[in-house]
């Protein structure tokens, strides 16, 4: 590449950096939001149910096709279509739970796991066969819906807005339901210790449902979201449901804020990471998930139980 | 006596059906397999089902022109990922010991099955692959497509004659994405252009707005986008809602209508390049067959693969379904009139005398330009 490299001419370029930090901080701020979306209702289950569903991404993946079902093919108002999305969904969790994952509750981890790998793909193929592997669009009017603000500085659109203002209540409704309820703090006390907590005359089973349930719900929503932002396709799930999956781990298994944590340190990682330029060089984006997932090793390294103590 | 009657009579109807069956002239039809390998999911699916389309209707066509033999067409799906071309390729070759393949549609599958498909004598026709190394892929593979070193040329004087001076460059993370924006950059600065930013987009991706951001940074006049409908729809989409207006030249890996579903009207005023598009009476008679069949106009490339199909079925009608025979028959394709236009095949297995067509995207629809 042609250009001198003296001072002045460093400094000039490096003001491309400064100018499309704001943006990159943003699309990792939503990429983190979205993981976190997924992470919460994965972490959820898993605390509950001792193993990580594989298959969470694609309960997220079956809301948004519920929802795409009721709002673009049948028409139904935007509300109804939502309300109903997450009922199809939680009764095929509840479905799922029941029939499949129930009986090998109390196998050795790995079990659940794979069995889990395999609603996973039996979900996917679902999609294909009912919807075809061609990409939906929520949109129904096909119109640019952004807003340009701080001078250019940033741009977002009217979905990134709905999943930052939607991830800070879901937690929050989360935290109070967890806390302050007294199904949450009997899923609390079954995720703390099963046997303790059926001696003491918890209805386990019960609980495990209904936590399975609320998962359900949160991958619902977590899917339509995702939906409005990047379009609907059968294996949406895959990818979204691995860096939440990566976010669990690198947060502390098993610990819901720490869950959100890792979420957005992979997003901003990813983002800020292929973003940096240095005059016209930057780390060409191809490299997008090994800068996350380096950083990810690194930390395990330094820290094997995850950022947050469980 | 009865039960003697019946037995006599059971009899004689069993020879009489026998002598139908032997007095019947005996089918001389010979059945052939002819493999087809396209991408029905993943980022091109939209477009491989078109192609499916063309090729059963070249091989139902066929079928019923001649009886000397029976040809079936065998399909397998890649998505247009190499790692499941070869695994297509296996089952074809060697499960069902086929010897002609059609497709692969994308460029980085077509090369890595091109030294197996030498070695065992395999005859592959692409009607879509346009990386400019397929040229020297070998003997035994062939494309009715033109080579991607004039799609980059024509978008880098496209980009020129609108008197853009900086460009910056997006290109899917592939043998044909490298490839055409290595073309696209030489050919662009040859012009007196400047490309200041090249990144990479993944195939089946859904989030490009770090890319579009990095573009943002820079400060181009026009971006070239190298990609597919999927994830093309979707970066054109996210190029607007990030708030930039530049204008975008695509090349034809995108050109389909599900690229304009999903930018919806982000898309507007998009440039594309394709293989120039054939409108003659050969064209007509096949679009007529086309959506008369299947209620719909054909696609990009549908004509293309409608017509390696009948060439390649035409070749083992014509020297008998030897593949050695089949791929001299093919080198000596002179003029032949196909739905896609005149091919006539060089030394090199590549088209001879086509070039890239423009067009633009005009209220939701491709329009020549």
């Amino acid at each position: 590449m042609t250009g001198d490299y003296s001072r002045g001419t460093i400094f000039v370029k490096m003001s491309h950096v400064l100018d499309i930090l704001p943006q990159l901080i943003l699309n990792g701020i939503i990429a983190g939001a979205i993981y976190s979306l997924v992470a919460l209702g994965l972490s959820l289950v898993y605390g509950v149910l001792k193993f990580i569903n594989m298959a969470h991404g694609e309960f997220a993946m079956c809301g948004a096709y519920s929802f795409f079902l009721f709002y673009v093919f049948l028409k139904w108002p935007f509300f109804a279509s939502l309300i109903f999305a997450i009922i199809l969904t939680i009764l095929l969790g509840f479905l799922i739970e029941r029939t499949i994952y129930r009986p090998i509750l109390n196998s050795p981890p790995l079990i659940p796991l794979i069995i889990s790998l395999g609603v996973s793909f039996m979900l996917q193929a679902l999609a294909i066969i009912f919807f075809k592997p061609d990409v939906r669009s929520l949109s129904l009017t096909g119109e640019i819906n952004t807003h340009i603000l701080f001078n250019g500085a940033i741009a977002i659109t009217n979905a990134q807005i709905v999943i930052l203002l939607i991830v800070p209540i879901l937690v929050l409704a989360l935290f109070l339901f967890l806390k302050k309820t007294k199904i949450g703090k009997a899923i609390r006390a079954t995720a703390d210790n099963r046997e303790v907590a059926e001696v003491i005359g918890i209805n386990t089973s019960r609980i495990i449902s209904i936590s399975f349930m609320i998962g359900s719900i949160l991958a619902a929503i977590a899917g339509i979201a995702i939906a409005f932002d990047q379009n609907l396709f059968p294996t949406m799930g895959l990818r979204v449901g691995l860096k939440a999956f990566a976010a669990i781990i690198l947060g502390g298994i098993g610990n819901i804020p720490g869950a959100i944590v890792g979420s957005f340190i992979i997003g901003l990682a990813e983002n800020i990471g292929i973003g940096i330029m240095i005059g016209n060089f930057s780390m060409p984006s191809g490299y997008k998930e090994t800068f996350a997932f380096g950083i990810l090793i690194l930390i395990l390294l330094l820290r094997p139980q995850g950022i947050c103590r469980t | 006596m009865i039960k003697k009657l019946a037995i006599l009579f059971i009899v004689l109807i069993s020879f009489s059906l026998f002598g139908c069956i032997a007095v019947q002239p005996q089918g001389e039809a010979q059945a052939v397999k002819i493999g087809y390998i396209l991408p029905l999911t993943g980022d091109l699916a939209s477009i491989g089902a078109e192609l499916n389309n063309s090729v059963m209707l070249a091989t139902t066509e066929t079928n019923a022109a001649q009886a000397k033999y029976v040809f079936e067409a065998v399909i397998e799906d890649d998505a247009c990922r190499p790692e499941n071309t070869v695994k297509s390729y296996d089952k074809l070759v060697k499960q069902d010991g086929i010897k002609f393949i059609g497709g692969p549609a994308c460029s980085s599958p077509i090369l890595s099955i091109a030294p197996k498909a030498n070695q065992d004598n395999v005859i592959i026709v692409s009607g879509s692959a346009t990386q400019a190394d397929i040229t020297t892929a070998g003997d035994f593979v062939f494309r009715v497509v033109p080579s991607d070193n004039a799609q980059g040329a024509e978008g880098a004087k496209i980009a020129n004659e609108k008197g853009y001076k900086k460009a910056a460059v997006l290109y899917v993370n592939n043998d044909y994405g490298k490839g055409l924006s290595e073309v696209f950059k030489a050919e662009f600065e040859k012009l007196g252009g400047e490309v200041l930013l090249t990144d990479s987009l993944e195939q089946d991706g859904t989030d490009f707005r770090t890319q579009i951001t990095k573009v943002k940074g820079v400060n181009p006049e026009v971006l070239y986008m190298i990609s597919y409908p999927k994830s093309g729809g979707v970066l054109i989409k996210q190029v607007r809602e990030l708030g930039l207006t530049l204008p975008l030249i695509s090349a034809e890996g995108m050109k389909d209508q599900e690229t304009l579903d999903i930018a919806g009207k982000a898309a507007e005023g998009l440039i594309i390049t394709s293989p120039s598009s054939n409108k003659d009476a050969n064209y007509q008679k096949f679009a007529e067959a086309y959506k008369a069949k299947y209620g719909n106009e054909p696609g990009i490339y549908s004509s293309e693969y409608y017509d390696l199909a009948m060439l390649l079925m035409k070749s083992v009608i014509e020297a008998g379904p030897d593949a050695n025979l089949v791929k001299a028959g093919l080198y000596a394709t002179k003029n032949y009139g196909g739905a896609s236009g005149k091919i006539t095949l060089d030394e090199n297995g590549d088209i001879v005398g086509k070039g890239f067509d423009r067009s633009v995207v005009k209220d939701g629809k491709f329009e020549a330009l």
